[in-house]
């Protein structure tokens, strides 16, 4: 079965109020993502970044307010059966993992709702994890095993997927790979959350950036405006990535916050210069 | 007792203290709590295992508080020991074996534990286990039975589970894990 | 409250082995005696012994926390369950051997309960640690009863990460008896292979910190062990002693 475009769903969390232990996490935050578009939810620790999003799945419960999936009110479902629409990926994910080959790991997700085997091999071809679809997951590196995770919720094939700091812990080739799955993900029409401190990733696959602060949003703007924009992202305690510094330092055209727009830029001055 | 075996040891303790929440949120009326004792029987070895056993039995009654437990410390020898002897009989290669010998234990516990309790504690300790008694005793069965009932009633699913789940476990270890510990050889 | 709390009594300066054999010496007693008045003489000991180190107000609240269920169990258990001969408390027959027996294990239980959870809060475990060291325990038994303590916490964390993990994969943690078995293998497996992994990257940290299984430490700061202290423990060791030799001896003789 393959992904159709518009198979995700809009998010939309409603004046979301929520405590631990008589501590608000979340003061009233209200937010409307529409199906197939890519969020990420910056901010300081303890912010309420990991709380806003699970609630998603249903892990927490508001204690005011309303989340929604698509058409689904959260508050009704369980996380299992949430599971069918959202795909969760735990910062830790690797600790997850308990089957004797990493196919059968990946398939574990899948299995639970009654799905086919497309979804765990495409999963495993994206992020690399052919070559060692027989292996014992504890047998692979650690940013492998990470990788195994995240390919086990891809095999589920949601139409809405949250990560929690996706890139941490992965290497250069792994960090890509998540890269490509997640804009891949984003043209079939799904709707992504990532939860992340490397802005850099961010900026790769991100179109609306939300930044929280103490439990209430402080900003919601593109993408693109805010990452190449260092005097608004400066009292959020945030830097520009790396690419957008570039291309700010040296006035690159289009503003590019991405490595290949910031490179297609520079390609595009030294031609003029080289021209004139 | 090398460093690693200490380890070993020491994540066996950990574990019995905190699978109880599995269970919980199982919502199963079982405790699992010697799984972590089990599975250092089978991985490092009996004296490896006591010492997993008596210092979990130390640190619950630390943490929860509840001390009348301590004089069922006897128990957790006996279920070393068993555990140990089963693993070298290869009852964990297969599922089945692993629960029968898990049954087994159940059987040996509960009569270790059942006398504890009748005499020291007149048939109260742990919490489900005295509920279990109650309603037996209120049924019309005399204290000691309706104590021994509530025991084996317990003990029997709580340690064959505890062998099918080291079982599975070791089913699972991955080659690169089992290779460093040299009892699952034999 | 459960665990250490601060304090300047004669028991919080005493050296740790003291309030530890007195609480041990508090659960023998409790056995040891069998008449009912008896064992609430170990009872009010035990309270006694919770007063002189200030911690009563502290240990009692968790103390009947733990024994009110097993006291209401035991009162249905023994009184109402109990043989004859029976007194009438209002409308209920009330079984006078059984109320004799329910108090005498209500008892047992006080005792231990306030004994050592009066251990526990005189204790300071970073003294213990220094007694037993100073004491040649082997590094690995109170490396081991330490270092446990620390582990336990993060591994509980991890608990719940893979408990939610897994119900983000599908899995239900209701339905019939039957699945519920099933899904302990998702959540117990993961437990014990992701902790499994960390054994050789721990054993390699502790090495390098020269934490070997046999070698021995000097104790930094050894907590004094006076002469009160040895005759304190002397005393516990004699009653204890005289009180099994009557319960065995006398009672049979």
């Amino acid at each position: 079965m393959s992904a159709a475009p518009g198979r995700g769903h809009a998010v939309r969390w409603e004046a979301v109020r929520f405590a631990y232990d008589g501590v608000e996490a979340l003061r009233g935050v209200s937010l409307d993502v529409p199906a197939g578009t890519t969020l990420a939810i910056l901010g300081p620790n303890g912010a309420g970044k990991t709380t806003l999003t699970r609630l998603l799945i249903g892990l927490l419960r508001p204690r005011a307010g309303r989340v929604s999936v698509g058409d689904w009110d959260v508050a009704a479902k369980r996380p299992d059966e949430l599971a069918a629409r959202v795909g969760y990926v735990f910062q830790h994910a690797d600790q997850q993992l308990f089957e004797r080959t990493v196919r059968r790991d990946v398939a574990f997700g899948p299995q639970r709702l009654g799905l086919g085997d497309g979804g765990v091999e495409r999963a495993l071809g994206e992020l690399g994890l052919l070559g060692g679809a027989e292996s014992h997951p504890y047998d692979l590196p650690a940013p492998a095993r990470k990788l195994v995770a995240l390919a086990g919720v891809l095999a589920m094939e949601p139409g809405v997927l949250v990560l929690d700091e996706p890139t941490a812990g992965l290497d250069r080739a792994g960090r890509d790979r998540v890269i490509a799955a997640l804009r891949r993900r984003s043209v079939d029409g799904v709707t992504v959350v990532v939860v992340s401190h490397d802005l850099a990733f961010v900026a790769e696959v991100a179109e609306r950036i939300v930044v929280l602060r103490e439990g209430v949003v402080v900003a919601d703007a593109p993408a693109g405006r805010l990452l190449g924009d260092a005097a608004a992202l400066a009292p959020l305690g945030l830097e520009p990535p790396p690419a957008a510094a570039v291309g700010a330092a040296l006035g690159l055209p289009g503003a590019p916050i991405r490595v290949e727009d910031c490179a297609a830029a520079l390609g595009g001055v030294r031609w003029r210069g080289t021209g004139a | 007792m090398t460093l690693r075996d200490l380890v070993v040891v020491r994540l066996g303790v950990a574990v019995n203290l905190v699978v109880g929440q599995v269970a919980a949120a199982l919502l199963l009326p079982v405790y699992l709590d010697t799984i972590g004792t089990v599975l250092v029987a089978t991985l490092v070895g009996p004296r490896a295992a006591i010492v997993a056993g008596l210092t979990s039995q130390v640190l619950n009654a630390v943490l929860s508080g509840n001390f009348t437990w301590l004089p069922f410390g006897v128990v957790q020898i006996v279920i070393a020991l068993y555990a140990a002897l089963a693993a070298r009989l290869g009852a964990f290669r297969r599922l089945g074996t692993a629960v029968a010998a898990g049954f087994g234990l159940g059987i040996v516990a509960a009569s270790t534990s059942a006398p504890i309790s009748y005499y020291l504690f007149g048939g109260a300790t742990a919490g489900g286990v005295t509920a279990v008694t109650t309603v037996l005793r209120a049924l019309g069965a005399p204290l000691p039975v309706a104590v021994a009932a509530a025991s084996y009633s317990t003990d029997l699913l709580d340690k064959s589970l505890v062998f099918a789940l080291v079982a599975v476990v070791l089913r699972s270890l991955p080659r690169q894990m089992a290779v460093r510990f040299p009892m699952l050889a034999r | 409250m459960i665990g250490y709390v601060p304090g300047a009594s004669a028991l919080h300066r005493a050296h740790p082995y003291t309030p530890l054999a007195i609480a041990t010496g508090l659960l023998l007693m409790a056995f040891a005696v069998s008449a009912p008045g008896a064992v609430w003489v170990v009872v009010a000991a035990a309270a006694l012994f919770a007063a002189s180190a200030g911690v009563l107000g502290t240990v009692l609240r968790p103390a009947a926390i733990l024994a009110l269920p097993t006291w209401v169990l035991l009162t249905i258990l023994h009184g109402l369950l109990g043989g004859a001969p029976h007194v009438m408390l209002g409308p209920v027959a009330f079984s006078v051997p059984g109320g004799e027996r329910a108090l005498v294990f209500g008892g047992r239980l006080a005792a231990i309960l306030l004994a050592f959870l009066t251990a526990l809060a005189t204790v300071s475990p970073a003294r213990l640690v220094e007694a037993m060291t100073a004491r040649g325990v082997p590094f690995g038994r109170v490396y081991l009863l330490v270092s446990t303590l620390t582990v336990v916490p993060r591994l509980r964390a991890r608990v719940r990460q893979i408990v939610d993990a897994q119900q983000c994969r599908g899995l239900r943690l209701g339905g019939s008896p039957l699945a519920r078995l099933r899904a302990l293998g998702p959540l117990v497996v993961p437990l014990v292979l992701s902790a499994l992994a960390e054994v050789d990257e721990q054993a390699l940290a502790l090495d390098v910190r020269g934490g070997t299984a046999r070698g021995r430490r000097t104790a930094l700061e050894p907590p004094e062990d006076s002469r009160a202290d040895r005759a304190v423990r002397l005393a516990v060791l004699v009653a204890v002693v005289a009180a099994y030799a009557w319960k065995f001896l006398g009672a049979g003789g």
